[in-house]
């Protein structure tokens, strides 16, 4: 398994030493996993489609008066910059 | 007058009596917390506003409000306006919550004083809180042993009585698991029964809100406090037909056949000591087999995993928490992850990355959904009283007692299968309790080290009233017995 690539699709730097022994982990408990291939999903398309799952949306109106929440929110923020989140740029 | 063995129940008499204050109870409680906490650890953080709170609440009077001056705590991944709220994590260390969960908002209007914020395993994820940034919880029972998790410090508050109630979070076992560690009582509910906005996502088809407390009735008191639809939660139920659903005469209870290898031996024999309860209470017991809750586990660190590595994806030195500094955007981004989260969450992100990567996907995160399919049918045929179903389902909360601090610490695989009897209702969404084993004469099962043994009862959805009823009744055998 590609560790490395992993780490950079999940943004996270990662030792050598926690790759390696994420390495060995993964293979325990992906081998766990693995008794999933045994379960028999065969009818499962009919099963899924009688569940009743629908989307819970909302009207988009009322909204709240602007920067209402802006100034709690920045709070937070690292860097802030007239009102804005300030990040370095996307594109070199 | 003595406090000891409080309850909600009874503190809410004493306080409408004006025998107390809610000022004094907040003062009883504090003082017993700044006893222990050193030694448990239950507690990150205790409010210095908390008895001013109460306080206030004393001017207000009394009011028809149902908590009122009743003191909780509150998990580390709720949050309260302007309190820090860190998920037992490094990278929110200095976060203060920008708004107050909307379980928050209800405890509040029903007037209830926060004590505090509790450990608990980084972003709830682990069974035995030492995965938390902030050390681990000790077990107030024996202090060598943890907690359970992730809810290890609501657990460990309300079982060295550091409060009357607390909020957990119940994701694969959170809230039942640590509850039946540390003696006490802990819900569960049905998938949509408790708003979670305000509620720091781990794994969303899977996370609830649920109370920590030390009788049934107190943990019913605290849920219908919080239950309800909410307009900020598009997943809370609008349907909550929980109310209306009575339950009488003879039920039908389920045991659960389940493999007894790899168990405690005094658990396997706390469950026929609990159905023996239940057929004196004129209930009937079957024995029930479902064959595809096996895979409850495997099916559940596949889909949280996946569901963690893209709820953590917010955690990027940008919007809030912890921000390290690197070349690039980028580099920002890998070095804030790294310093910010610890081991296990590290590593569920890097599993869930796995699970949901081209040329996986199929093998395991789309196979793992159809199993989820195939348990919750499992369910729907346990619970189908037409065809010989029952109305609710009996199994042990753990595999084990409380282990020791640092027993399974280093064997992640070992600590997934702590959920082995708490993953399967939370496949099919199904409402769950964790509480303490009764046996006749004394008034709580424990193993030979005096440590508590749990019995977990599952209810079809919105059954909370099911389990309320069953869960009061199990309990006054104790009671009953111990005064006979």
């Amino acid at each position: 398994m590609e560790i490395e690539k992993l780490a950079k699709l999940a943004r996270i730097n990662l030792s050598s030493e926690e790759k390696e022994k994420l390495q060995k982990e993964f293979e325990a408990i992906l081998g766990y996993i693995s008794i999933l291939k045994e379960a028999d999903t065969g009818d499962w398309e009919d099963g899924f489609s009688k569940r009743e799952i629908f989307n819970a949306t909302r009207l988009d109106e009322n909204a709240h008066e602007a920067e209402k929440f802006t100034k709690d929110l920045l709070e937070g923020a690292p860097f802030t910059e007239g009102g804005y989140v300030k990040v370095k740029h996307v594109f070199e | 007058m003595s406090l000891n063995n409080l309850t909600i129940k009874k503190a809410q008499k004493l306080l409408a009596d004006k025998e107390i204050s809610a000022k004094e109870l907040a003062a009883y409680f504090l003082k017993i917390i700044e006893e222990k906490n050193k030694s448990v650890n239950a507690y990150l953080e205790v409010f210095g506003d908390a008895l001013g709170e109460a306080e206030k609440l004393d001017k207000e009077g009394i009011g028809g409000r149902m908590l009122l001056g009743i003191p909780l705590a509150v998990k580390d991944n709720i949050l309260i306006k302007g309190k820090t709220c860190s998920a037992g994590s490094k990278i929110l260390q200095n976060y203060k919550a920008s708004y107050d969960a909307t379980a928050i908002k209800k405890l509040k209007s029903a007037g209830a004083v926060f004590l505090g914020r509790t450990n608990m395993d980084e972003f709830a994820m682990g069974a035995s809180t030492e995965n938390s940034a902030y050390g681990v919880t000790k077990n107030p029972i024996d202090l060598t042993r943890v907690s359970g998790g992730s809810s290890g410090g609501s657990a460990a508050a309300v079982a060295m009585d550091g409060c009357l109630g607390a909020l957990g979070s119940d994701t694969g076992g959170s809230i039942r698991q640590p509850a039946s560690f540390c003696g006490v009582v802990g819900l569960n509910p049905t998938y949509g029964a408790i708003s979670r906005s305000g509620l720091i996502a781990m794994a969303s088809s899977f996370d609830q809100i649920g109370p920590i407390a030390k009788t049934v009735e107190d943990a019913e008191i605290i849920f219908n406090a919080v239950k309800g639809s909410d307009p900020m939660d598009s997943t809370s139920s609008s349907t909550p037909d929980f109310d209306e659903k009575k339950y009488n005469g003879k039920l039908k209870i389920g045991m659960l056949k389940y493999d007894k290898n790899g168990v405690d031996k005094e658990i396997n024999e706390s469950m026929e000591k609990s159905a023996k309860i239940f057929k004196d209470l004129g209930y009937e017991i079957l024995e029930i087999e479902m064959p595809n809750i096996k895979y409850s586990v495997p099916c559940y660190y596949i889909l949280v995993p996946a569901e963690v590595s893209s709820n953590l994806a917010r955690f990027d030195g940008v919007k809030y928490g912890l921000f390290k500094e690197g070349k690039n955007l980028t580099e920002d981004y890998m070095k804030t992850r790294e310093a910010g989260f610890g081991p296990e969450t590290r590593r569920r992100i890097m599993l869930g990355t796995y699970v949901l990567s081209a040329g996986y996907y199929d093998a395991y995160y789309a196979k793992a959904q159809k199993v989820r399919e195939l348990i919750k049918k499992d369910f729907d045929r346990a619970f189908d009283l037409k065809n010989g179903g029952v109305d609710a389902i009996i199994s042990p909360v753990s595999p084990s007692v409380s282990f020791k601090i640092g027993e399974k610490a280093n064997d992640p695989l070992k600590m997934y299968l702590e959920d082995i009897f708490t993953a399967p209702a939370k496949m099919a969404g199904l409402p769950a309790m964790s509480l303490p084993v009764r046996q006749a004469g004394i008034p709580s099962g424990l193993n030979p080290e005096g440590l508590p043994i749990g019995l977990q009862i599952i209810a079809p959805r919105f059954g909370e009233n099911l389990l309320f009823e069953i869960g009061k009744k199990y309990e006054h055998i104790a009671s009953k017995n111990q005064m006979a």
